[in-house]
């Protein structure tokens, strides 16, 4: 299709006054092709798959189909397709360039040269905290701009569901291995991912297991395993199996001079190389675990019990309402949700089978537009609906200073059961007014940024989702009225965004 | 005020259990629970002024006797205990009205000395050998068993986040007052709240706005960590008068939190920095009886902190976490004036682990004859708010 013809099927559905800003680019002819319907229902389908529709994401459902679209999110050979700036910023981090026990260890070679113990505790934790906020930024860039984005929200997802708090002890430094270890295995089994996050020296730390030695028993990891991470509080576990898996979890720490000690081979025997089994201080007695015996066998038999409790009825179920209340509705229904656990029992906890259980059903169809945006994903789903190719870097702490006024800061919920997922314990008169008033900062930040640059358009999306087309599909008479009524594109962003529509997906 | 007049000025009119079951939900009574995060220096809010180890464990911070009138320190306000004269204008003068209470040797009966894990069983209120379920903190028990209309208990939180002792109560609206000035103007405003009238949301949204606009611009805006986000006492002053008026015209049952209390180092003595943070809370507090007039004798504020702090002063000029702290319980209506609860003498022996001030008034039996006392709960209303606690030897608070 010519330019010309995109432009003369663009001026059918779009009103010759938003023209312009996409006479040039690849959405324009997308769009021409594409009939209202069929675009308002990938806007909802990229809300829920994605952290909302980009430009370039919009674009691509259109041209691929939803099923082909859909595919490739969940395919792992998919290369991420980043802007070149955004790429090379990520390249040039600090937590890109060396594994977790050289980080580590070079951050406390670095606290080692301070003259005195408060000093080098000082010079430790800023090196911790330049990890961490590279960690942040790095995960707000990727919200907005990675294609891989069904698995940049399943991070979200696994991150907040194995919760850790940033400001426990020293557990900064490890944050930003923590999540990659979590994002490698959000297409697998949730065995894995249980192993992954529950073994990781972030989860150590933060719950207490580092002080977790036989005749010292502290349950704080064994009861959260069970309650947070796998069972759930009425899976069927007692105080007794919380005290027995304590044992099995005992001497198993993190091992904070790995990098000082030779070592002939890689292998710790666990996923991450600074967690240790350390035998003299394990429980080797036999234990029973939710009525099944487990013999003392150091690391083996922590394995053991994380494969018990992976593949746990209770779990299917616990993981299953999750993940149904994470993508389709605050009131998980019944049905979807035992059929969500059925999948996740016959597949051994397979979670994209899961995933496509969820996406397949009808209860997934029939939700679109009706939920809450989670405080994340409306900030991510504005920055999205804004985003360019030509990004701007400088707003990845923008993105996470906004988050941590809506509630929901990267690694900042201090207990463990991480931030709600239902609307009810958030969407109140404090989180509604300040979204409108990030609303308003986005907008202007955008509509200044523009001025400066001028070198892509500041409207994004908003054209698309405010044409004739669409916009009457979307949105409410009332928003509508609104928006339409603007006197500037700043506030015509302003209330798009503060619009009851764009804060439910 | 005696109980029964307040009751009657309540939503009872009779004080019989099998009443209870039937009354209508409160309209006028109101209770906003105060939150001192970090655990402040009870020992130095009210002070064991006959006590000579309170003085030999306190040599630099220690708050010296005082007549009434006389300067800084501690005026005497009951049997052995001064009150600290940072609240002379304040809390002093509603406690020679009666209208002011204080109970110490009181906690938590949890040895973690944890703010985080304290804080929340503080606000979960939940029996402290079981495991927390954190989807039922006390206030969203107290809303369930005051009404099954959630809106006719109007519950409110004055946080930035829904908190904690909300949790499980529903949909509790949270207004951040602290938060940065808002830069939409007022025409911006009223074209949202256009968006959202009708919709669900419509009335969070106008509830949002007018409590932000209400909101002074130079509310103070500093955080620490142990403070969870909650603002500074200076902060409290500036929208007390706000949180007041909410209180007044729109909610009954509100929690608010106001944090700096963790003072490890140089908190002073009969001046500095707790001296200042005790007299900005104060302040911030009189806006209540200013604001609420004839409601006042209808509202019950209750000061608490997760725990006290080490009564032997630190060799930072500060103090470390300690388990016993001191409740404070305000209000038009209370039977003020008093120290409340079991008391024992102030001396080494009877310290809690030679550390701390024991714990003779447990939180449970606080915040349950509180609600008890208030609202005439039935046993089976207080089993459900409080499992397992015993609130049989209690006080009068009313």
């Amino acid at each position: 299709m010519s330019r010309r013809e995109v432009l003369r099927c663009l001026s059918a559905i779009v009103p010759a006054g938003y023209l312009w800003g996409y006479a040039n680019t690849a959405i324009g002819s997308v769009m021409a092709s594409a009939n209202g319907d069929s675009i308002k229902n990938a806007i909802y389908l990229l809300n829920r798959w994605c952290w909302g529709p980009s430009p370039q994401d919009l674009t691509r459902f259109l041209q691929q189909g939803q099923a082909a679209f859909l595919q490739g999110q969940f395919s792992s050979s998919t290369q991420d397709d980043l802007p070149p700036r955004v790429a090379a910023r990520i390249r040039a981090m600090k937590i890109e360039s060396a594994s977790l026990p050289e980080l580590y260890a070079a951050s406390r070679e670095a606290a080692a040269q301070s003259p005195n113990a408060e000093q080098r505790k000082k010079a430790f934790r800023a090196a911790a905290s330049t990890l961490l906020r590279e960690a942040e930024e790095r995960a707000a860039l990727r919200a907005v701009h990675s294609t891989r984005q069904l698995e940049d929200r399943l991070t979200w997802f696994w991150l907040n569901h194995f919760s850790v708090y940033r400001g426990k002890a020293n557990i900064a430094i490890f944050l930003a291995d923590y999540e990659k270890s979590i994002r490698a295995r959000v297409f697998g089994k949730f065995k894995n991912l249980l192993q992954a996050a529950v073994l990781h020296p972030a989860m150590l730390v933060y719950l207490d297991n580092n002080q977790n030695k036989v005749g010292k028993i502290n349950e704080n990891l064994a009861r959260e395993l069970m309650e947070l991470h796998t069972l759930g509080v009425d899976g069927g576990y007692s105080q007794d199996d919380v005290r027995n898996l304590a044992g099995v979890l005992t001497g198993l720490e993190v091992d904070f001079f790995y990098k000082k000690k030779n070592h002939t081979q890689s292998s710790s025997g666990f996923e991450s190389e600074m967690t240790r089994m350390v035998k003299s201080q394990h429980d080797s007695s036999e234990k029973m675990l939710l009525g099944k015996p487990v013999r003392g066998r150091g690391q083996d038999e922590v394995f053991m019990a994380l494969d018990m409790l992976a593949g746990h009825p209770s779990t299917a179920k616990h993981i299953s309402t999750k993940l149904v209340i994470f993508f389709v509705s605050d009131r998980p229904p019944a049905s979807l949700v035992e059929t969500c656990a059925h999948t996740f029992l016959s597949t051994d906890g397979d979670l994209p089978s899961v995933l496509r259980t969820i996406f397949s059903s009808q209860e997934f169809s029939e939700s679109l537009g009706r939920k809450a945006k989670l405080p994340v994903a409306f900030i991510y789903s504005a920055f999205r609906m804004l985003a360019t190719r030509d990004a701007n870097l400088a707003e990845a702490s923008v993105i996470n200073s906004y988050l941590s006024m809506l509630g929901q800061p990267l690694f900042g919920c201090m207990t463990p059961n991480g931030y709600a997922l239902t609307a009810d314990q958030w969407l109140g008169p404090g989180q509604l007014t300040q979204r409108f008033d990030v609303a308003r900062a986005i907008a202007a930040t955008k509509i200044r940024d523009n001025k400066k640059q001028r070198t892509e358009s500041v409207e994004g999306l908003s054209n698309v989702l405010l044409s004739s087309a669409i916009g009457e599909k979307i949105f409410s008479q009332a928003s509508l009225a609104a928006i339409r009524g603007s006197k500037s594109k700043e506030e015509e962003l302003i209330y798009l965004m503060a619009s009851p529509e764009f804060n439910r997906e | 005020m005696k109980r029964r007049d307040l009751l009657g000025l309540g939503f009872l009119a009779a004080s019989s259990n099998v009443m209870a079951k039937v009354a209508q939900v409160p309209t006028d009574n109101k209770l906003l629970f105060v939150f001192l995060r970090g655990g402040y220096d009870s020992a130095n809010l009210l002070v064991p002024i006959d006590s000579e180890f309170y003085y030999e464990s306190r040599p630099t911070i220690g708050i010296k006797k005082i007549a009434e009138t006389d300067g800084d320190g501690a005026v005497p306000i009951a049997d052995g205990w001064g009150l600290n004269s940072a609240l002379r204008e304040t809390i002093l003068e509603w406690y020679k009205k009666g209208e002011a209470a204080f109970v110490p040797f009181a906690g938590i009966e949890e040895y973690s000395r944890s703010h985080f894990k304290t804080q929340d069983l503080l606000e979960l209120a939940q029996p402290v050998d079981r495991p927390m379920n954190y989807q039922s903190g006390l206030f969203g028990r107290l809303v369930d068993v005051l009404t099954s209309d959630r809106r006719r208990a109007r519950p409110a939180a004055f946080t930035r986040q829904p908190p904690v002792i909300f949790r499980g109560g529903g949909n509790i609206v949270n207004i951040d007052l602290n938060r940065r000035p808002s830069k939409l103007s007022e025409s911006q405003i009223s074209i949202i709240e256009k968006m959202y009238e009708g919709t669900e949301l419509g009335g969070s949204v106008g509830v949002g706005f007018e409590a932000m606009k209400a909101t002074p611009a130079d509310a103070e805006r500093e955080m620490k960590a142990a403070s969870r986000n909650a603002m500074l006492p200076s902060g409290f002053k500036g929208v007390a008068e706000t949180v007041a008026k909410l209180m007044r015209d729109q909610y009954s049952l509100g929690f608010i939190d106001v944090g700096g209390w963790d003072t490890h180092v140089r908190q002073g003595g009969s001046r500095g920095y707790l001296h200042d943070r005790f007299r900005e809370l104060g302040e911030g507090l009189s806006a209540f009886p200013k604001t609420l007039g004839d409601t006042w004798k209808k509202c019950i504020i209750l000061v608490v902190s997760e725990f006290g702090r080490t009564f032997r002063e630190n060799g930072n000029g500060g103090t470390d976490h300690g388990s016993g702290t001191t409740y404070w319980i305000l209000g038009g209506g209370v039977n003020g004036g008093k120290i409340l609860g079991q008391q024992s003498d102030v001396k080494r022996e009877n310290l809690h682990m030679d550390r701390e001030f024991k714990i003779l008034n447990s939180y449970a039996q606080f915040v349950g004859t509180v609600c008890n006392q208030m609202f005439d709960f039935s046993s089976s209303d207080m089993a459900k708010l409080l499992a397992g606690a015993n609130f049989e030897k209690s006080y009068r608070i009313i």
